[in-house]
């Protein structure tokens, strides 16, 4: 995979970031770095061992279907910069 | 895949479960309608926060992939979909994806078409947006998490619709399923389908429509989108793969945003929550307390019952019907019992605008009315009223046929004076009837019948009618 400043715009439109072009150039060593890092580990041969998606093997943890406590509107709203009539106000991404 | 019919279609159906609590957090479902009210930090994505699968939610997934005959995992494992959009606090959506609940699995129309099934998977509902100025014209979004977090199931179909009528009938055999298996709620939970839909003479290029609630606005959606790309394609436009919207108040759909890549939303295991087995064991339990279904109701009622396809078709489509109708027709002749369930039954609670489950009509009832009715005890004329103060309030039929004195009257004697008073009564009609006018006869029926209170015997006033106009 080619890793240049054309893939990091691509990711980060995807992550809706508004990187500048300084940010780019110094940003391009440090994915190369990190996905260099990522293929080596790639190249060990895995073909005979089971992912493992949790580093404890626990099972089960199914919860009976009985509602809790909820926050409060004004509890829920607490941490948000801007709000309206009970709602958060976010930027539009369509 | 190669087409050949012109028009293909491939639904992916969203459908809300009836649970009380949220996929992954005690939140209520449903309740207070104010905004960000029904919020947990799981459900607002707050850091360290730690999602809980809900048993209830599992169990109806599996529900619908058994009786869709789908081949279930042996695990549950969920991934993170991640997509920077308002509507998932957390930056991305918990969904299935690498191993979904269930694999293939069909559904039949009510042609007895199959219609392949490709998926079942569970995931989690976004957030609900209002764009106050409108979708296209508003500068930001108000964003309510109560809907954050309900639990869905999606089923993919294969492409094998090919009509927007065909779809539309999925849904409905789709919804009737969900309805027998109690896992869904009209009243109280959304289904939404996207199609996928591609004509042949844009060489099958596929356009995704997004958002379109409920059966009957499948159809009218896809009409409207067949007719656009022909419509382009007469124009001599080229037709591209796009995502568009429905829009229900226009009838119209429009271009949307060009979406990520199944690549962009890089999907991860989840690793929050941990593995479920399903079980042979656990799954089993489940099958167990599957109900019978509709398709399988519709077979019996034809084959065991003698009822025809029509009649059977209408009363295996409601499950509460339907298993009236079987209890009933245990103790009474099912031709009758299912005339009485599939019309007068509906036409009484139309008309009182209740459902049968909120009246206190039970088996018993409609067994004791129909048995008074097979024994020619009372006329079909008092049973009707019978249940319509059953819809009302609930009583021992036999005790209030005794008590009102309502049985048919066999005294002829009190017959034949009433004919007698009613002709007297009618002299005009009775003239009409007599120069051949047989209608005319229904009017003094009419006043015989009104005379006895209904207690006659419709047939048996007819007679006497006939015999005492023609001189006999």
């Amino acid at each position: 995979m080619k890793v240049d400043e054309a893939l990091l715009g691509q990711v980060a439109r995807v992550a809706r970031l508004a990187l500048a072009k300084e940010e780019k150039e110094r940003f391009v060593p440090q994915f190369k770095e990190i996905l260099g890092s990522f293929q080596k580990l790639s190249a060990v041969d895995t073909s005979r061992v089971e992912p493992c998606f949790h580093p404890v093997a626990l099972q089960g943890g199914l919860r009976e279907d009985k509602p809790g406590i909820c926050l409060s509107q004004e509890e829920a709203l607490s941490n948000v910069r801007d709000s309206k009539d009970g709602f958060i106000k976010g930027p539009r991404a369509v | 895949m190669t087409f050949t019919n012109p028009i293909v279609i491939g639904l992916e159906v969203h459908i809300e479960l009836d649970t009380n609590t949220k996929l992954f957090c005690p939140c209520p479902r449903t309740g207070s309608e104010d905004p960000n009210s029904r919020t947990c930090p799981v459900c607002l994505g707050h850091p360290g926060s730690k999602p809980v699968l809900n048993e209830k939610a599992v169990s109806s997934s599996i529900k619908l992939a058994l009786a869709v005959r789908s081949s279930i995992a042996p695990r549950l494992i969920f991934s993170r979909k991640s997509y920077f959009y308002p509507d998932m606090a957390k930056n991305y959506q918990i969904s299935q994806y690498e191993l979904p609940l269930a694999k293939e699995g069909s559904l039949a129309l009510e042609s007895g078409k199959k219609i392949g099934i490709t998926r079942i998977h569970m995931e989690e509902d976004p957030a609900s947006l209002v764009h106050p100025a409108g979708m296209k014209e508003s500068a930001y979004v108000l964003v309510d998490y109560n809907r954050s977090g309900n639990p869905l199931v999606e089923l993919v179909t294969k492409p094998e619709l090919t009509s927007p009528g065909e779809a539309r009938d999925f849904m409905k055999q789709l919804i009737t399923i969900l309805e027998y298996l109690e896992i869904f709620d009209i009243n109280n939970c959304i289904v939404k389908a996207d199609a996928n839909i591609s004509i042949e003479e844009s060489g099958y290029a596929r356009v995704e429509v997004k958002n379109i609630t409920g059966f009957k606005e499948i159809e009218r959606a896809l009409n409207y989108e067949v007719a656009r790309q022909q419509q382009e394609f007469k124009e001599k436009k080229k037709i591209t793969p796009e995502t568009r919207a429905w829009d229900s108040e226009r009838g119209t759909t429009s271009s949307l945003r060009a979406k990520e890549t199944e690549e962009e939303y890089g999907y991860i295991i989840d690793p929050d929550l941990v593995p479920v087995t399903l079980s042979p064991g656990f799954i089993a339990g489940i099958k167990r307390r599957m109900p019978e279904l509709a398709h399988e109701k519709l077979a019996k009622f034809q084959e065991k019952h003698g009822l025809s396809e029509e009649m059977a078709k209408i009363i295996s489509k409601d499950r509460p019907l339907a298993e009236m109708f079987e209890a009933v027709s245990a103790a009474v002749n099912p031709e009758l019992a299912a005339k009485w369930i599939r019309r007068e039954l509906p036409r009484v609670l139309n008309f009182a605008k209740k459902k049968l489950e909120e009246t206190g009509i039970q088996e018993r009832h409609l067994v004791d009315l129909l048995k008074l009715v097979e024994q020619k005890k009372i006329t079909d004329k008092t049973a009707q009223k019978l249940l319509e103060l059953l819809v009302e309030n609930s009583f021992e039929i036999k005790d209030y046929v005794e008590k009102e004195n309502l049985e048919v009257m066999e005294d002829s004697g009190a017959l034949e004076t009433a004919c007698r008073e009613a002709i007297k009564e009618a002299q005009k009609a009775a003239g009409e009837f007599r120069k051949g006018n047989e209608k005319s006869l229904h009017f003094i029926v009419g006043i015989v019948m009104k005379k006895t209170k209904g207690k006659a015997d419709p047939k048996d006033v007819h007679t006497l009618l006939k015999r005492l106009l023609s001189g006999g």
